[in-house]
């Protein structure tokens, strides 16, 4: 395939990404269900940061908050692109196809992307309005690309986690254990140093590095090596997605069925 | 003189009661096929097992500065929430469930009551995840070794009981309810976070805007949370008691009833074969 061949299907698939997306989830429902859920929960983050340690440890969940709402999309929702393949039949053009079948997921999933990004956005203005953290929400503006680069990092664990879970009708199940263990270990409510087990499992899982990226930056200090681990830790995931979806494929030559499995 | 024959029913050779007390006897089969159903279910496990530990794990295991009584507060807490989640997801997806497995249309045209039959479900939902919640939050809590406060042991157990009660009668409303839209699931996750914040269960009420402080009010839940905290503390908080019990009758009447309008509209519009 020439260059231009590539750059045509990739929009082409990302052009049916946005289709899948909204078809999955109608404009009325991102607008009025999705997004609401994302900031109130978001909103509950940084409340129950202020009951349990009072105003610093609110501001620090506030960030945080910014962040586990991510999975919402990148994680949970994002596992649809692969359930649709398997309950609609249709993986076997996808792994039949020019384009290598991750790249196609991947592709896809921009949209999801997107949407998490939005989550974190509007939350950033909603939350910290009601909150009363205006003054924060100025200083996270311009730090909104590393939440973009958080959303890209947890949508590639998504994509793995999904990819691995809906042969094993897990998906549910895989993407919020995620979900819950980005909420542990991820640095939402509770600084580094505080729980070690939260140490450990945290620093191969998307969000934990960006976040430091996002306090130290706040505080003045240098950031650039917390969101170089941030990517890293998104590299990393992304070549387990891949890893996992080529097993699939040479999986389903062999045995010729497509369910994932 | 001859006997006249009793009448048999059909079912009566398969051992089930006579007609006056047939409806126990749907409640409770229909309590244990939920049951049964909800083995393995990835939501009784994420919402019994695993939010239970990871939101102990971030408010109580990380922070060693707890009194006993903010604790138990944080423990009620998250067992009300971890049970509204459970209640949203599993109770109020059953007759969502029935219309994707093909099975509404028997039930509500059986003879059985299928008033009777959502209850012994969202019952049985009730039923499986609550004592799930508690144990694994107890579990938790001695795990991480913080303290916690049980005054009044008894007083405890009635409230969970009353906890599971009103939650059926919760998981009937919401099932009726999300049976009105084809996004069912995503208004069931719409729904959590909303009474997790205005709900009382670790955000106190009075930190909320004054304006949005009624809505807890007809959240049997946050009565609960009221009802079981003092019990932990050894007081009877009789007034919290007497508003979840009557909120828990008000949910069953308004779950009643709306199945049976649903029903009728099903019926009236031919919609009961709709997936």
């Amino acid at each position: 395939m020439t260059v231009a061949e590539h750059l045509h299907r990739s929009a082409e698939t990302v052009r049916f990404g946005v289709r899948e997306f909204y078809a999955e989830n109608p404009p009325h429902i991102v607008v009025t269900v999705l997004i609401p859920r994302a900031v109130l929960q978001a909103l509950f983050m940084t409340l129950l940061g202020g009951v349990i340690g009072g105003p610093e440890l609110r501001e620090y969940a506030f960030v945080g908050s910014l962040a586990v709402i991510l999975p919402l999309a990148g994680v949970i929702a994002v596992g649809e692109i692969p359930g649709n393949d398997k309950w609609n039949g249709t993986f076997y053009r996808v792994r039949s196809g020019r384009m290598h079948p991750f790249v196609i997921f991947f592709l896809r999933a921009l949209p999801y992307v997107l949407l998490g990004v939005v989550f974190s956005a509007v939350s950033l203005l909603v939350v910290g309005a009601l909150a009363g953290m205006g003054g924060l929400i100025l200083r996270l503006v311009p730090l909104l690309p590393l939440y973009v680069l958080m959303s890209v990092t947890v949508t590639a664990a998504g994509l793995a986690a999904a990819a691995f879970a809906v042969g094993r009708r897990a998906d549910v199940l895989i993407g919020n254990l995620l979900s819950y263990l980005i909420l542990f270990a991820g640095g939402i409510l509770v600084p580094p140093g505080r729980l070690a087990v939260a140490d450990l499992v945290g620093a191969v899982l998307p969000v934990r590095h960006g976040l430091q990226a996002v306090h130290a930056a706040l505080a003045g200090e240098p950031w650039l090596g917390h969101a170089a681990l941030e990517v890293v830790v998104g590299a990393g995931w992304a070549a387990a997605a891949l890893l996992v979806v080529t097993l699939q494929v040479r999986r389903a030559h062999r045995h010729g069925h497509d369910d994932f499995t | 003189m001859s006997r006249a024959a009793a009448p048999v029913r059909p079912d009566d050779r398969t051992g089930s009661p006579g007609p006056d007390r047939e409806w126990l006897w749907v409640l409770f089969s229909s309590l244990r096929l939920q049951t049964r159903l909800m083995r393995g279910s990835p939501f009784a496990l994420l919402l019994g097992v695993v939010q239970p530990v990871v939101l102990l794990a971030v408010t109580v295991g990380a922070n060693d500065q707890l009194t006993a009584e903010a604790t138990t507060r944080f423990t009620v807490g998250v067992v009300m929430m971890a049970f509204w989640g459970a209640t949203i997801w599993t109770a109020g997806g059953i007759l969502q469930f029935e219309v994707h497995a093909g099975t509404l249309r028997a039930n509500v045209t059986s003879t059985r009551s299928p008033q009777v039959i959502l209850l012994g479900k969202c019952l049985g939902a009730s039923l499986y995840t609550l004592p799930m919640i508690v144990v694994t939050t107890i579990v938790t809590v001695l795990l991480l070794g913080a303290p916690l406060r049980a005054e009044r042991p008894g007083l405890l157990l009635l409230g969970l009981l009353l906890v599971a009660v009103s939650g059926t009668g919760l998981g009937m409303l919401l099932s009726c309810l999300f049976l009105l839209t084809r996004h069912g699931n995503h208004w069931s996750s719409a729904l959590m976070y909303p009474i997790y914040i205005l709900g009382g269960f670790m955000i106190p009420i009075d930190l909320l805007p004054e304006g949005v402080r009624w809505i807890s009010t007809v959240v049997s839940l946050r009565w609960a949370t009221d009802f079981l905290t003092a019990a932990a503390a050894g007081r009877f908080a009789a007034g919290s008691l007497a508003v979840m019990v009557a909120l828990t009758v008000g949910y069953f009447a308004l779950g009643w009833y709306a199945l049976r309008q649903i029903i009728r509209r099903a019926k009236r519009e031919a919609l009961l074969d709709r997936r």
